[in-house]
């Protein structure tokens, strides 16, 4: 019998191909883990922090159609005055977020614009076509890109106590980090106190107007002077950053201390009625844009909420917190530079009574002519800018 | 003839297992090396946040006056520039401050001197040391003053350049 042992499988080999296939396996195992060390996600959190920081601080935004539910790109909005809720009502008018005061002033953020960005949280309900709510709205405009980025932004103005932030709380690790030091631009605001108007605005119509049936108050926005180009400020590459414009920036006006004006009269006098508010070319004028049923920015005697329509009882002080581009906008003041806002005082039997000899004595400015919003600083408080600090985190 | 008479299967098998795992060792040692390339992320954070300060420190509050740091160079004002540029590159919006240092010059064109290249120290809050890492960032701004520094005469507004160099303990 002849001994073959062919195909007889020996258990040396046997041994040693088990060996070396286990061994193969867990190398082969390992290889996913060895590229997690390689994972782009810290590198892509940081450019996008680095790219959200950019269009926050550097970028002024734009107004116009955005995709997505609930507005699928409705809206007739355009240009860059996306925070005004007067040219961009609900949030489908918002395009892109960027809060820079204009493209030519990086790192100078305008007021408005991170007031309503960080008005936005997580509680406001998504489909609502007003209010911004944390993350849809934010991922769309701000953020970018198809990964649902998580995120926290927040901003810290010097002199502030509180810092303003949209998102959720950062994680300890592993996120993407940018820091910019950024100045925000405080608005110009005027205030007519009692004694400016002693001095200046209390005027008796009877004897100025012949007219003592109203009291005109008159504020004079002079476009022309107010727009003025680049080279009449000392700092001529930055000028928006300190620009007055009523069609871009806020306008707040402050009335006080009307109850000191009552001259001679019975004490139960108190009040008085503002019947209208005019926006018109000329002073004097009785026609033009009436804002009897559109006050929206109208605030009386301290109250929190605007006074909605008019005629309207004041007893001490009106604020006038117009919106940019809300009552005077850009077309506007390019059509007719000179405007005039004219508050308008009825005064009646019943609220204000011509009591005496010496007619009715309130703030009037038919004689001394309007008052001048402008670049002076004893009438206006000027535009200021305030530094702050703005942090974007992505995860 | 070649036959496979005497070969020790085990052998081989424990071999070829071996120089697999110390190839898998070698490529995981290989690759958690901080590689100088993902250091770029934290450069760029700091040159951000060093050419904001000094942004912001150039540009004026106002529409009437000059800005911060056109004053500080102009005054030789080492301690003012010191506590703006500190606060405003370790100020965070949250509770806490970052910890940086730097060093800053000024140069300046010296047209008396053959028009060359000049620098001084304006201000430093620390002696930068072998270890540090540090980046540069610049600003120029427009100056009245007398460069190289001297008794103030009435001289058309000079341009400098701010340097900065930057850096994280």
């Amino acid at each position: 019998m002849i001994h073959n042992d062919k195909g007889n499988l020996s258990v040396d080999f046997l041994a040693g191909f088990t060996i070396f296939i286990l061994a193969f396996i867990w190398v082969a195992t390992m290889i996913p883990s060895l590229l997690v060390g390689l994972n782009a996600h810290s590198i892509d959190y940081n450019a996008v922090a680095y790219r959200t920081g950019v269009i926050l601080a550097e970028d002024p935004g734009a107004a116009g159609p955005v995709s997505g539910a609930p507005c699928f790109g409705i809206s007739s909005a355009s240009g860059s005055v996306w925070e005004s809720t007067v040219t961009a009502p609900t949030k489908c008018d918002i395009a892109r977020f960027g809060l820079a005061v204009s493209k030519d002033t990086p790192n100078v953020l305008d007021e408005n614009k991170v007031n309503r960005f960080f008005s936005g949280n997580a509680s406001a309900d998504p489909n609502d076509k007003t209010n911004l709510s944390y993350p849809d709205d934010y991922r769309k405009r701000a953020i970018f890109g198809d990964y649902p980025y998580r995120f926290n932004i927040s901003l810290r103005i010097d002199g502030e106590n509180k810092t303003r932030y949209v998102g959720e709380e950062i994680p300890e690790t592993d996120y993407g980090y940018i820091r910019r030091v950024v100045m925000v631009k405080v608005p110009s605001k005027a205030t007519i106190d009692e004694n400016l108007i002693w001095e200046k605005y209390w005027s008796n119509d009877t004897v100025m107007q012949g007219n003592y049936s109203e009291d005109r108050f008159t504020i004079h926005f002079n476009g022309t002077q107010l727009l003025k180009n680049s080279t009449s400020f000392p700092h001529e590459i930055n000028y928006r950053n300190y620009q007055i414009d009523p069609s871009l920036d806020t306008v707040v006006i402050n009335i006080t201390g009307l109850d000191t004006l009552y001259y001679d009269s019975p004490s139960s006098l108190t009040t008085s009625n503002l019947t209208g508010i005019f926006l018109a070319t000329s002073p004097t004028a009785s026609t033009g844009r009436l804002f009897n049923d559109k006050n929206t920015f109208t605030y009386i005697d301290g109250n929190s909420t605007p006074v909605g329509t008019l005629p309207a009882n004041v007893t001490s002080n009106i604020s006038l917190v117009i919106p940019p581009g809300a009552v005077i906008s850009e077309s506007t003041l390019l059509a007719n530079p000179q405007i005039y806002l004219t508050l308008v005082f009825k005064n009646t039997n019943t609220v204000l009574t011509i009591n005496n000899t010496y007619g009715n004595w309130y703030i009037n400015s038919s004689a001394s002519g309007p008052f001048e919003y402008d670049y002076n600083p004893s009438n206006v408080t000027q535009p200021q800018l305030r530094s702050g600090v703005l942090e974007v985190a992505v995860w | 003839m070649v036959d496979t008479s005497g070969q020790l299967y085990t052998i081989e098998g424990i071999s070829a297992a071996l120089i697999m795992l110390i190839s898998a060792y070698l490529v995981v040692n290989a690759t958690s090396i901080y590689t100088p390339g993902d250091t770029h992320i934290n450069d760029m954070q700091l040159e951000v946040l060093g050419s904001d300060a000094l942004q912001v420190m150039n540009t004026p509050v106002n529409g009437s006056s000059e800005s911060p740091l056109q004053k500080i160079v102009e005054n030789d004002d080492a301690s003012t520039f010191n506590t703006t540029f500190l606060n405003f590159v370790n100020n965070r919006t949250g509770s806490g401050m970052d910890n940086l240092h730097y060093t800053a010059d000024i140069a300046y064109r010296n047209i008396s001197d053959g028009d060359t290249i000049w620098s001084y120290r304006l201000a430093s809050n620390r002696n930068m040391t072998a270890g540090d890492h540090p980046v540069r960032v610049t600003e120029w701004i427009i100056v009245k003053k007398n460069l190289p520094p001297g008794p103030y005469s009435p001289t058309p507004y000079r341009a400098a350049l701010v340097e900065v160099l930057l850096w994280r303990d």
